[in-house]
């Protein structure tokens, strides 16, 4: 990991805002008191604007004792209960303009989007979205297209765990690379009762919560019968009131009502508890029962009751699924195949890790921590660390009046998500961005306005857009252009006033030489910044088996040398055929100013032909292009790079954070971007690398990451920040 | 607009200039261009010859090739001004699985010489083996052409123990467009009449695509080592061959190599 800078957290605001009645006892209300002592715990100062009026303070009431937290009334009309988004959003926007925030986080799809649409709280809102689930209709299109709306207009995107924010990247393009983890949190004091506390007997199960069909309570009080029938002294305790009508299920109700009403031997139905006293009975028992039916497999999210039984050392009987195994371990004993397991099988299981239930207890409990509240308070340290707000809290800024007015110019901002971000998160920036229709087509007079209003002129690109500035901006006025590769070719390149321009940026030192070649331009003006990586966003667990995978990301044009992929793939699978060759991109004939010329379409229709005819056609997986790769990458042991030519390629780079092993075919400037060790002369030692690393291949991976960091996002946006804003003039004593 | 003559004759005195000097004008034009109202420049250009935004409708016209693979360029579907990874984002062609296995060759997923038919999908290595003993011929779908060979398959086989190599991950959630495109192979399959069996078996069975599989109306799940399910004797006594379902059942719950 780079090099963390100072953090200034006590100043860092932050406003909380839930689309949630904290009058109302459930879960999404739950959180909002939880993540404002999460955020307090971090130092930071924060804010919590209300929904709607208090008519009870069951959640408002210990949320207004938190120290270090404000809470705001809701601003209702007479007769409403609630805000509605606009009221919301107007009451954020005002708040803000009082206290200037340096993070708004808000729940919910429709109030982020509400907020995106009025575009005042760009590059502070964090937008926290729980409505979607999985593929296979979790993730309707309608809320594609709204969450995708929000992510674009969001600064960071919060998913509740890691595969809540595989599905978000994978369906919503722009919410990748900006998606953090905002995991559910318990209490650090929510802790196991001591053993002369626990309830008695064998086996005491308990359940809480609703009842319900899918919640398959109406079958628990036959796991009990089971486990008495087993000669266990068994009890089993249910906790609510709420008994769910069930309308697709006629007679469900009653027949529930009836199974509590007259409870069999060892059912004790408690009715309604307070939230405490249910956690006591939790606590008390032995095993909580969260069975459910197949149904509910799907989610993406963790229970906040199975963490709270956890942290209670109360082993949760759930069914097996992806998040389940996660939390608690392929091996745990206590998971139920939903689709065949029945009472029965459950009690036999049951009835089989009865002699082991403290050791579960101490395993639950374990797998519990990293949820607890001051873990979750250092992961949001973290996240506030990497969008900037801890280096640089609004609170220091400088007087609206004193700060940079930056203008970002381009067509095409692919690459310059980073200084985007580093700009938009200054406090003492201005940033206003000119967006040019293509690369060479713009609003004349808006440019000409948006000139006149900059300190700083940034040009992405060194296309006709640079040529426009360079030869319009005012003495004084700086003017940073950012040239790419292609732009070398640019007809336009000489038209560039090199004078005017007070820093040239390229991604490497061959780009550098490059331009010194072809410009006339001093070269202290020069400078190479190099590709920013976000170590935050790519460094994510690696997946099993990977090491056999070799990842290629973008195979057009033929420069791109796909046919030495290829011909790694053989020689390795040659020796063991386990390695497969994953190709993530668009096709040459996606590209039509690529597929019209003869000879790189003749040379891809050649290519392609080899490998369906040859024996490497089962072992190459074409798959679609996709704005989610932090996740790709996961799964990726060996990042290639065969291209003949390039100014810094990223992809591999970004692999290396993932923890993937770069594989780098010698180039002019492939030394000035990837260490030495990580080259190779050919197909021929690039399979003798991989092949020679069997047992290495962990060491590689850590090796590569570590040194990566130097392409952080946090280290090269201080490169940026020293380019494109000029120093800052001393400070004049305070008058005394 | 002026005539083809005119415009020839332009173009013929452009050329006589030396190229330095030609460069120069272009360039020089271009820029006074610029300062003009966008249709009053195309009506200048247009005198010469030249069409606004042809450049790229040239490109479409001559990227033809004989296997028809061109015109597959999706557009964009991020916003204007986007930022970052995001902007990168393109739409889905419909037909990439088509052109890609056009380039790739077309596989055959015909009845073998002998008359045996072809199953099409994943299947673990003893599953295929025991097909291929049974003289059925197998055909693997493979990431990228799954659709376009599918669309062809009589029947198709997924078998939850085969999601490794090319096709690892599928079941997890970072394997989200992967799992897409088989879903949408096996669709394409079913929608053309061929039957679509999913064998549930293995470690995977748990993952939250192999869930989501299982709920596939599409899919006829077969679990190897339970009984066949029971039907009144009238319809089935219990002993009719069932051919494929029976090989399939017949699996180990787990495969082996």
């Amino acid at each position: 990991m780079p090099e963390i800078p100072a953090s200034n957290v006590s100043a860092v605001r932050v406003l909380l805002y839930g689309d949630v009645n904290l009058n109302v006892m459930d879960g999404s209300a739950i959180w909002l008191p939880s993540l404002a002592e999460a955020f307090a715990l971090t130092g930071a100062q924060v804010h919590v604007q209300l929904k709607a009026p208090e008519t009870r303070d069951l959640l408002s009431g210990p949320l207004r004792r938190l120290r270090g937290v404000t809470v705001h009334e809701a601003r209702v009309r007479h007769g409403e209960d609630g805000m509605s988004h606009t009221r919301a959003a107007e009451a954020l926007e005002a708040l803000d303009a009082e206290l200037d925030f340096d993070v708004v986080l808000v729940r919910g799809s429709e109030m982020c989007l509400e907020l995106v649409e009025r575009g005042r709280l760009k590059g502070k809102l964090w937008s926290y979205i729980t409505e979607y689930g999985y593929i296979g209709g979790g993730f309707p299109d309608a809320l594609i297209r709204r969450v995708s709306r929000v992510a674009e207009g969001s600064r960071l995107m919060l998913a509740q765990t890691e595969h809540a924010r595989a599905v978000l990247e994978a369906l919503v393009p722009a919410a990748a690379g900006r998606t953090e983890l905002l995991s559910p949190m318990v209490p650090d004091d929510v802790r196991p009762l001591p053993a002369e506390e626990r309830a008695e007997g064998e086996m005491h199960l308990v359940y809480a919560g609703k009842f319900a069909h899918d919640w398959r309570t109406d079958r628990m009080p036959q796991i009990l019968e089971g486990l008495r029938g087993r000669g266990l002294d068994a009890r089993l305790t249910m906790v609510g009131d709420k008994v769910h009508r069930e309308p697709k299920h006629p007679g469900w109700s009653a027949r529930m009502l009836g199974l509590l009403d007259s409870p069999a031997p060892g059912l004790t139905w408690t009715g309604a508890l307070s939230r405490a006293d249910s956690m006591t009975a939790m606590a008390r028992s032995h095993v909580s029962l969260g069975w459910r039916s197949p149904a509910l497999d799907l989610s993406l999210e963790i229970s906040t009751k199975v963490l709270e039984s956890c942290a209670l050392g109360v082993p949760p009987l759930v069914n097996r699924t992806t998040i389940h195994e996660d939390l608690l371990g392929r091996d745990y004993p206590l998971f139920v195949d939903a689709l065949a397991d029945g009472p029965e099988e459950i009690a036999e299981r049951l009835a089989a890790a009865q002699p082991h239930l403290a050791e579960l207890s101490a395993h639950v409990l374990a797998a519990a921590e990293p949820y607890r509240m001051t873990r979750r308070a250092e992961a949001l340290r973290r996240i506030l660390e990497r969008v900037g707000a801890a280096e640089r809290p609004r609170a220091s800024a400088r007087p609206s009046g004193h700060r940079t007015k930056v203008l970002l110019a381009a067509h095409d901002l692919k690459f310059a998500g980073e200084l985007v971000d580093m700009l938009q998160a200054d406090p003492d920036v201005e940033l206003r961005i000119d967006q040019w229709e293509t690369l060479h087509e713009h609003d004349e007079s808006a440019s000409q306005q948006l000139l006149d209003w900059a300190d700083v002129v940034v040009c992405e690109w060194a296309g006709p857009n640079a040529v426009w500035f360079s030869q319009r901006v005012r003495p004084g006025q700086r003017l940073v252009v950012r040239l790419h590769m292609f732009e070398l070719r640019g007809g336009w390149l000489k038209d560039i006033d090199t004078s005017r321009v007070d820093v040239l940026v390229v991604v490497s030192e061959m780009n550098r030489g490059h331009v010194l070649d072809a410009l006339d331009i001093d070269p202290s003006r020069v400078r190479v910044i190099p590709n920013a990586v976000s170590f935050a966003d790519l460094a994510r667990p690696g997946r099993e088996g990977r090491r056999f995978r070799l990842g290629m990301v973008g195979i057009v044009p033929l420069l791109k040398r796909p046919d030495r992929a290829l011909d790694l793939l053989g020689r390795l699978r040659a020796e063991d055929d386990r390695f497969t060759l994953h190709i993530r991109g668009r096709m040459p004939w996606e590209y039509p100013h690529v597929w019209r010329k003869p000879l790189e379409r003749e040379g891809y229709l050649d290519l392609f032909a080899r490998l369906g005819a040859g024996p490497l056609r089962d072992a190459v997986a074409f798959e679609p292009f996709g704005a989610d790769m932090g996740t790709w990458y996961t799964k990726v042991g060996w990042m290639l790079s065969p291209s003949a030519t390039e100014s810094f390629h990223l992809a591999p780079v970004e692999g290396m954070v993932s923890g993937a092993v770069p594989v780098v075919w010698d180039r002019e400037g492939a030394r000035d971007v990837f260490d030495d060790r990580w080259i190779v002369a050919d197909a021929q030692a690039a399979a003798q690398r991989i092949l020679d690393a069997e047992g290495d291949w962990a060491a590689l991976s850590d090796l590569a990451r570590t040194e990566v960091g130097r392409y952080d996002e946090r280290v090269v946006a201080d490169l940026w920040r020293d380019a494109v804003l000029p120093p800052r003039p001393p400070e004049a004593p305070a008058a005394l | 607009m002026p005539g083809p003559k005119i415009q020839r004759g332009l173009r013929r005195a452009a050329r006589a200039l030396p190229p330095d000097a030609r460069v120069r004008l272009r360039r020089t034009g271009g820029l006074l261009l610029r300062q003009l109202p966008k249709p009053v420049a195309q009506e200048i250009r247009g005198v010469f010859g030249v069409r606004w935004g042809a450049a790229g409708k040239r490109d479409a016209e001559t990227a033809r090739d004989a296997l028809g693979l061109a015109g597959g360029a999706a557009a964009s579907t991020a916003a204007k001004g986007v930022p970052g990874r995001g902007a990168a984002a393109i739409g889905t062609d419909p037909d990439a699985s088509d052109r890609l296995e056009r380039a790739l060759g077309i596989v055959d997923t015909g009845r073998s010489e002998a008359g045996h038919r072809t199953v099409v999908g994943l299947l673990a290595s003893d599953l295929r083996a025991s097909l291929e003993a049974d003289g059925y011929r197998v055909v693997a779908l493979q990431p990228g052409t799954s659709v376009a060979v599918a669309t062809r398959a009589e029947t198709v086989v997924v078998d939850l123990e085969a999601f490794t190599g090319l096709w690892a991950g599928a079941l997890t959630t970072s394997g989200v467009a992967l799992l897409l495109e088989l879903m949408t192979a096996v669709r394409a399959a079913s929608r053309r009449g061929a039957t679509c069996w999913l064998v549930v078996r293995g470690d995977q069975r748990f993952e939250i695509g192999a869930l989501l599989l299982q709920r596939q109306s599409t899919l006829m799940p077969l679990h190897p080592g339970s009984r066949r399910a029971p039907v009144h004797f009238s319809e089935d006594p219990g002993d009719a061959p069932y051919g494929i379902a029976d090989l399939l059942t017949a699996a180990e719950e787990t495969a082996h190599a």
